[in-house]
């Protein structure tokens, strides 16, 4: 199969995975015992007022039609719980959990890469030490990362323990304010998946530096280093790529939980708030937009990945 | 591989079971006069284990003062009148931190240990099916599959749960958290096993049955599934705290067991107040273990977690 065509047919596989969750959401939604009219006490015809005017009184079908329409136009319907159109608000909150998640993905590649990169090829303790080290940050996950790094943030002093500026600032301040409360959150996500990284990254470069031709290179009279570098590393990237699809999901998992206890205003935290307050609309449109991100998010990898690895391209399927 | 993980299972079940057997107090018992006070040093002497009584001396500073001239004995070998022992100290309420996280593992590892059983039985059931009668059984079972695999764990569960009744009492917590992880599980396990079932139905002692006669269940149960445990035996062990992140999870929402029962997550709710977790750290014991048990399982599963991780990044 050439490329083009595994990208259309696996962009198209995200897409419909996108529309199905967003649909299953709105069920879900619509399913759960109450909507925005029973949350707050008010009398039955402002009750029915209020159901009316959110379009709840119409069968689920209608409903269902409506939305996908206002799909179409990006209109997501109205979030009786802040009382704004959901569209604004999910985008401002997706784009908050995408800083999160993006800055996790990079500072988890930085660590977890290199240092796989060395244990996988190198012995002595060193190597040793960060092995074990790796197994113990993996068995962290990012509920209990962000309890300790939250704990640690409130013991020492150094960083905010939550949220994600101080408010009232603008400029040059407030990305200084901004970049000052990142580290928290961005830790607490990035450790694990560093771990993880660096599992992978080990084992595959262990792998790689075993193959005949990294031995081929040593005896044609490279240097130990750049044989490592040119042969082995390159090589054992792929199954390094392979993992990156997954650790999308395990990212999205883990920015709910991270966002809910460091009060990062994203998505996640959204959508239990609408949860809560039986926000129909809200659910559906949160659950709509992020699986859109996850759809996007896997088929990038995805497609990297058969990019790098043209074998991958004919077992590909969405 | 499959005894290390039926090893970890083994010493989690009997863990579960024998850990509020081991609690020194009751969960829900209250000392009034010890709220967050301090764990306290064991000390070893000549009549055997003893710590030194502490006392409030400032109610609005949680201050506590040692009294080193008295020795109490530990509440295990007598339950001490004059003063109670808080080996991991106490939480905001004066309740015995030790006593609530030995007590949280019979729930947390409760839980987790059923939902694991259900998954791995529905999982194994439809992937055998699925890898043995393909065709549409086997679509249905690998779209629905694959759609599930591919939802964040976390989400999926927090959404489940939260449009469900959000007060329910606590049997029918326990059964639909079950029920929500096992609905969230199973592709885990039926994915491996429809995979190996494929491959292990050509072989020639399976056609060999079919050919003098076996019936269908008799394969599969006697020809295709002992070829699956080392894959069950893993799944199982990943399985596990998996399900226990996703009920502490849960409950540190407010979503998973009432904040009345003790288990692992209720217990971090506390840990939701930052003061009070400075104050108290060791509030954060039940943290230490979601650890212990996501570690174990990551010391003994170390070479075949990478081959777990390998199989989903297949899938795409």
């Amino acid at each position: 199969m050439s490329l083009a065509r595994f990208v259309v047919r696996r962009a198209l596989g995200g897409l419909v995975f996108a529309l199905v969750v967003a649909s299953l959401s709105l069920v879900l939604a619509r399913l759960a015992p109450g909507d925005a009219s029973t949350v707050a006490d008010m009398p039955p015809e402002e009750r029915a007022a209020l159901r009316a005017e959110l379009g709840l009184d119409q069968p689920l079908l209608t409903q269902y039609g409506h939305w996908l329409v206002g799909l179409t136009r990006f209109d997501l319907g109205h979030s009786s719980h802040f009382n704004r159109p959901v569209s604004d608000l999910v985008g401002e909150r997706a784009r908050n959990t995408a800083v999160l998640a993006l800055a996790s993905l990079v500072v988890a590649s930085l660590i977890g890469i290199p240092l796989g990169r060395f244990t996988g090829a190198g012995h002595g303790p060193l190597a040793r030490v960060v092995r074990v080290a790796s197994v113990a940050v993996l068995s962290v996950p990012p509920l209990l990362s962000a309890l300790l790094l939250v704990f640690l943030a409130a013991e020492t002093g150094w960083l905010p323990v939550g949220g994600m500026t101080s408010g009232g600032l603008a400029g040059t301040a407030w990305l200084v304010d901004f970049a000052w409360h990142l580290p928290v959150p961005v830790l607490a996500l990035a450790l694990p998946l560093a771990a993880t990284l660096e599992r992978v990254q080990s084992r595959a470069m262990a792998e790689a530096v075993d193959r005949p031709f990294v031995d081929a290179s040593r005896a044609r009279g490279l240097a130990r280093d750049r044989s490592l570098r040119v042969h082995a590393w390159p090589v054992s990237l792929t199954p390094v790529l392979g993992v990156y699809g997954v650790l999308i999901g395990a990212l999205f998992s883990g920015s709910f939980i991270v966002e809910m206890i460091t009060s990062w205003p994203g998505l996640g935290q959204l959508l239990y708030t609408g949860l809560m307050a039986r926000d129909v609309w809200l659910v559906a449109g949160c659950g709509a937009t992020g699986a859109l991100w996850l759809a996007v998010g896997t088929t990038l990898a995805d497609v990297v990945h058969a990019v790098v690895d043209p074998r991958l391209r004919d077992r590909g399927h969405a | 591989m499959t005894r290390r993980p039926l090893l970890l299972i083994a010493v989690l079940v009997v863990l579960a079971l024998v850990a509020p057997a081991l609690a020194p107090y009751g969960p829900t018992e209250l000392f009034r006069e010890y709220q967050h006070a301090p764990p306290m040093r064991v000390h070893v002497g000549a009549t055997g284990l003893y710590a030194h009584p502490v006392t409030l001396i400032d109610r609005l500073e949680q201050r506590f003062s040692v009294d080193v001239t008295r020795r109490v004995a530990l509440p295990w070998s007598s339950r001490a009148e004059e003063a109670p022992v808080f080996v991991l100290g106490a939480d905001a309420l004066g309740r015995d931190v030790l006593s609530r996280t030995l007590y949280g593992a019979r729930a947390s590892l409760g839980l987790a240990l059923v939902a694991t059983a259900g998954a791995l039985a529905l999982g194994a059931v439809l992937g055998l099916w699925a890898g043995y009668a393909r065709g549409l059984v086997e679509r249905v079972v690998v779209t629905v599959g694959d759609l599930l695999l591919v939802l964040p764990m976390l989400y999926a569960v927090v959404a489940l749960r939260a449009a469900l009744p959000l007060v329910i009492s606590f049997g029918t917590v326990v059964l639909v958290l079950a029920v929500i992880f096992v609905t969230l599980g199973w592709p885990r396990v039926a994915r491996g096993v429809r995979a190996i079932v494929r491959a292990e139905a050509e072989r020639e002692h399976v056609l060999a049955a079919v050919a003098v006669g076996a019936s269908r269940w008799r394969v599969m149960t006697r020809h295709l599934l002992p070829a699956c445990l080392g894959h069950l035996a893993v799944q199982t062990a990943l399985l596990v705290p998996t399900f226990v992140l996703a009920e502490a999870t849960l409950s540190y929402v407010g979503l998973g067991f009432p904040d009345d029962v003790p288990s692992w997550g209720t217990a971090l709710t506390e840990a939701a107040n930052v003061a009070a977790v400075t104050r108290a750290p060791w509030t954060l014991a039940p943290a230490v273990a979601v650890f212990l048990v996501v570690l174990v399982t990551n010391v003994l599963l170390e070479p075949s977690r990478h081959d777990a991780v390998a199989d989903v990044s297949r899938s795409g």
